[in-house]
């Protein structure tokens, strides 16, 4: 039972005022509370809605940082590599490249491919007798690689005056690693002589150090050892 | 309450949260491979498939093109997507590899002397000319040839020896003389076999049996 305010009769329920001291009766405004959800329903509703927003979250991140797309559920169709991309039919001396267009990885194996075209040459190189603007190999590379490689060669350079002159035969590419601004090539090189016995075939273990040299590749170092048969 | 919002707002600031670009991704999407391999550590997501790309170009850039199609698979059993650019690089190298071995495969047998001509700059004749070349391809080095010739040539002077030589991608090989030029170069319509020097050039045509 209400009581009034003021006096603390007890108030008959539709009284507007106390029948004592005519104080006036304010109404309460009821509000009803919505009955509480049981605390099990709050929780699972409560994990539904972080689990939802965090999936969310997730998928936006992962969106954001992956550049490699996911959507694509279908390979698309891919072409073969047309053979001039992996050959030596371009020059790879005449590549010039620049930070914007810095050479890809196959581009500095290629380089290397193409210089051992220039090896045999190389061997034939007199101090006395020839100018070293003339040998294909000083496009490759720094003076002093082409002074120890003509120092390298005395085997093939044996063989240089031979009706079939020496010629590459198999280049094997057993490393290649980068270093920063530089490469680390290392090869098996085999060079095919001929001689009044018949071919001959002549092995060196290679190691090259490539840079990039103002706007094209250039071999530093050549660290040639013949491996004996 | 009021917690659990900022709880949830929390949450959706650190969803998106931009992650700076990888540098690897940068050098991978340029064909940089080894520098990619360089620049990332083994937990990287993309360390193995870049390494796995160094790989099959060293084996391409020795022209051992079955280990390019064994890498190459190798590359598409990782979990990539389907576009990504090392996938799709991988797979275009493995069927130019495949491509290659068919070539190869179909040119390796034994051909016979279908047209034999002497052009000595200023007349072309045809000559008398006998024989057989055999050639097969080697296993692992795929573009190197070993040409066995059987009484071949010349009438009067035949040739039985066998010689091996490397062969461009495009099938075809010069080789210099002390004077002059031999070349080799195989076709739809088979193989030729061209001898240039002081007196003429002398080319042999020949079909495969």
């Amino acid at each position: 039972m209400e009581r009034c305010s003021l006096c603390g009769t007890p108030l008959e329920t539709d009284e507007t005022a106390c029948s004592y001291c005519k104080h006036p009766v304010l109404k309460k405004i009821k509000t009803l509370d919505p009955p509480n959800p049981p605390s099990s329903s709050r929780r699972l509703l409560s994990f539904i809605t972080v689990f939802v927003i965090g999936l969310g979250s997730v998928g936006t991140w992962y969106g954001l940082t992956q550049t490699e797309s996911t959507h694509t559920t279908l390979a698309p169709p891919v072409q073969a590599s047309p053979i001039a991309d992996w050959s030596d039919e371009m020059s790879a001396y005449n590549q010039t490249y620049s930070s914007e267009d810095p050479p890809a990885s196959y581009d500095v194996l290629k380089f290397v491919r193409q210089y051992t075209k220039t090896v045999p040459e190389t061997a034939t190189y007199s101090k006395t007798t020839d100018t070293l603007e003339t040998f294909s190999a000083i496009q490759f590379a720094t003076l002093e690689t082409f002074h120890s490689e003509v120092a390298a060669l005395q085997t093939i350079q044996a063989a240089s005056d031979s009706p079939i002159p020496p010629r590459p035969h198999t280049v094997d590419f057993e490393r290649f690693v980068s270093n920063g601004a530089s490469f680390q090539i290392k090869t098996v090189e085999t060079y095919q002589l001929t001689r009044s016995a018949g071919q001959h075939l002549v092995t060196y273990d290679v190691r090259y150090n490539v840079r990039l040299h103002t706007d094209h590749l250039q071999i530093t170092h050549i660290v040639r050892t013949e491996v004996k048969a | 309450m009021k917690q659990f919002v900022i709880i949830l707002f929390c949450v959706l600031l650190a969803g998106c949260t931009e992650v700076p670009p990888s540098g690897v991704q940068s050098e991978l999407e340029l064909g940089q491979y080894t520098q990619a391999v360089d620049q990332s550590t083994r937990q990287d997501t993309m360390h193995d498939p870049a390494k796995l790309m160094v790989q099959l170009e060293t084996a391409l850039a020795s022209y051992h093109f079955k280990e390019v199609v064994k890498i190459a698979r190798t590359i598409d059993q990782l979990a990539l997507a389907q576009d990504n650019p090392i996938r799709l690089r991988a797979k275009s190298l493995q069927l130019s590899a495949e491509a290659m071995l068919v070539q190869l495969k179909q040119v390796e047998g034994t051909y016979q002397i279908e047209r034999s001509t002497l052009d000595t700059g200023l007349k072309e004749r045809s000559f008398p000319a006998t024989g057989q070349i055999d050639v097969s391809f080697a296993k692992r080095d795929g573009l190197v040839a070993t040409i066995d010739y059987q009484d071949f040539g010349m009438v009067e002077a035949p040739r039985n020896d066998t010689e091996s030589i490397r062969f461009e991608p495009d099938l075809s090989a010069r080789l210099a003389l002390s004077e002059g030029l031999v070349s080799y170069v195989f076709n739809r319509s088979g193989f030729t076999l061209t001898f240039e020097g002081p007196g003429g050039k002398l080319v042999y045509q020949l079909k495969k049996i």
